[in-house]
């Protein structure tokens, strides 16, 4: 494993206990403000001494409060990108990219310009950071990191401060930046959707604990992690892929065997995208309802049940290996006779996916 | 028109000593308003109020205590003269060290106001880039303090060229020696039939300080613009 993390920290009344593994690709530090993703984050950069544990970086430990070892910050290899960017004002962008070369830890330019123009920041390198826009600003971060010759890297929140569209802008960036760097990556953020379109694993954090570890689709539709978050927002992150895009405006996605139409969708055939869909908003039949007006309609097996504190319960639908959930009341549970194992139909609206919720 | 040969070697007196004032204050005036603004410790308020007696306390007594430490029959001012052979008493010298002396906490309190002023974040985000803290500090903290230093340095200037009640007091007023321009004021003054030249010294050092503070502005400005466009 490339980051070993087993540490302890208390601070007043909070208490972080947290052990983890994660490797190359992204891992997501997932919850909400006050969980400890911060405090944990700046225990493994050095910037907090844990109160007892170990961290380890690709072997070399870091921190181990038994061997009394622990390597100051700017000697621990890990590249920060921070939610506030942090350029350094009265330098230029070239001159920020390039402070780690000559002030830091040497990183090596042999990349510089294979990163400038990966990051698009060949037009910018000569403007103050004063003027850059904050998408431009969270590139040069990312750029400013990654030259610093990092063994690992943080991302701490980069897409917060960003609009909507800002984020947009950014995102394509990261994904290059985890399909192809090769480099252990944690993405500390609390937007769901973010986590559910970058990462691969994820760590759920609840009050300074690891609530779940493990595949970053899997946990955030599971109901453990649902009834932390709230289950108004309870959904599945599916991923499909677009096969046609028909005359009548309305765009055909596959996932995993079943078809989906969605309201045109304005991206290139074969491209994979991703879906969120809320629980409420799948409806259950036992059989293949016929002449619906919805027209998506998805054949799972039932593979969890769990009843709710009131009327309503949870129902967790196997499609080809990925995961539905849906949310129904209990009485329609026993009027249907849903038993594990059963396979039934679940359907949604074509509006009932919302675009907003479609994370391109 | 021409300036008198006492009037020429005040005003060169007034700017030797306010220059040399400004170096010899520069670093500690630096390192004392970093420590005030970002380590906490215990005494820091202790070292606070030391730091500012110069300017609560009536120039006198800070010329009187000089006297008492730096003459040649005090305790520093012995010592230096034995072993260095450096006397400050009616002497240039402790003119720049009364004038230091006074303009100290305007620098420092400057300097702070900058300190204070630079994110510490900044530093963090050098830290992570594997800077080390020296190399942070003079790679990133001072060069974003340099218009408060700029205006530290002037305002540690402008002071030391009107500094006079310790300056009278600790080196006396000796035209040539240790007549500043101030003090060469106050001894036009002393004498009738001067007006002349009391009125064209004043004007001097009008002149001085206002085009001081010109090029401070100036300067501290046009760094701003440079990292505005």
């Amino acid at each position: 494993m490339s980051i070993n993390v087993n540490i302890e920290k208390t601070m007043g009344d909070f208490c972080l206990k947290t052990k983890f593994d994660a490797d190359i690709g992204i891992t997501a530090i997932f919850g909400s403000s006050g969980a400890g993703k911060s405090t944990l984050v700046n225990l493994i950069a050095g910037l907090v001494k844990p109160k007892s544990g170990h961290i380890k970086i690709f072997n070399k430990v870091v921190f181990d409060s038994k061997q009394k070892i622990n390597v100051p910050v700017h000697k621990r290899g890990i590249g920060f990108v921070f939610q506030d960017s942090r350029l350094f004002p009265h330098m230029k962008v070239e001159a920020n990219l390039k402070y780690s070369n000559r002030f830091g830890r040497r990183g090596r330019l042999s990349f510089f310009s294979e990163i400038v123009d990966i990051l698009d920041l060949g037009q910018i390198l000569q403007r103050y950071p004063g003027n850059l826009s904050g998408g431009e600003k969270q590139r040069v971060a990312i750029g400013r990191a990654l030259l610093s010759n990092p063994k690992i890297l943080i991302l701490d929140e980069p897409l917060t401060g960003l609009d909507e569209g800002l984020r947009l802008e950014v995102i394509p960036y990261l994904e290059f930046l985890r399909d192809h760097s090769k480099l252990p990556i944690l993405y500390i953020s609390h937007s769901q959707s973010e986590v559910a379109r970058l990462s691969d694993k994820i760590v759920v954090l609840e009050n300074g604990n690891i609530l779940e570890h493990g595949e970053t689709l899997q946990i955030l539709s599971s109901f453990r992690v649902a009834k932390k978050l709230g289950l108004r927002d309870l959904s599945s992150f599916i991923e499909a892929t677009v096969s046609t895009h028909a005359s009548d405006g309305i765009t055909e996605l596959d996932f995993s065997g079943s078809k989906l139409f969605l309201p045109q969708i304005d991206v290139p055939v074969g491209s994979k995208i991703y879906l969120r869909v809320l629980a409420k908003d799948v409806t259950l039949a036992i059989k293949k309802p016929e002449k619906i007006s919805a027209l998506n309609i998805i054949k799972g097996k039932v593979d969890e049940i769990v009843m709710g504190n009131g009327p309503g319960a949870l129902i967790s639908l196997n499609v080809g290996g990925h995961k539905l959930v849906t949310r129904i009341t209990q009485r329609s549970l026993t009027s249907m006779n849903l038993k594990l194992g059963q396979t039934c139909f679940a359907f949604l609206k074509t509006v009932s996916v919302a675009t907003s919720d479609i994370i391109i | 028109m021409e300036l008198s040969s006492q009037e020429i070697d005040a005003v060169l007196l007034s700017l030797k000593v306010s220059i040399w004032s400004v170096i010899f204050s520069l670093l500690p005036a630096i390192y004392i308003a970093y420590v005030l603004s970002r380590k906490k410790f215990w005494g820091r308020q202790a070292l606070n109020v030391i730091v500012h007696i110069p300017l609560i306390l009536p120039p006198v007594v800070t010329g009187y205590f000089l006297l008492i430490l730096f003459s040649r029959a005090g305790v520093i001012g012995r010592f230096l003269d034995t072993y260095f052979g450096v006397t400050f008493a009616f002497h240039w010298f402790g003119a720049v060290l009364a004038a230091a002396i006074m303009s100290f906490p305007l620098m420092v309190r400057a300097f702070r106001l900058g300190f204070d002023s630079v994110d510490p974040k900044l530093e963090v985000a050098a830290h992570s880039l594997g800077a080390n803290r020296f190399i942070i500090f003079l790679t990133i903290t001072l060069p974003l303090i340099i218009p408060a230093l700029i205006t530290g340095a002037v305002l540690g200037f402008a002071k030391s060229m009107g500094e006079f009640g310790a300056t009278i007091t600790f080196v006396s007023n000796i035209p040539g020696q240790t007549q500043t321009i101030p003090s060469a004021i106050f001894e036009f003054l002393q004498l009738p039939g001067n007006n002349f030249m009391t009125v064209r010294l004043v004007c001097l050092s009008l002149l001085i300080s206002i085009g001081a503070l010109y090029i401070s502005e100036v300067l501290a400005s046009r760094l701003s613009r440079r990292e505005q466009s």
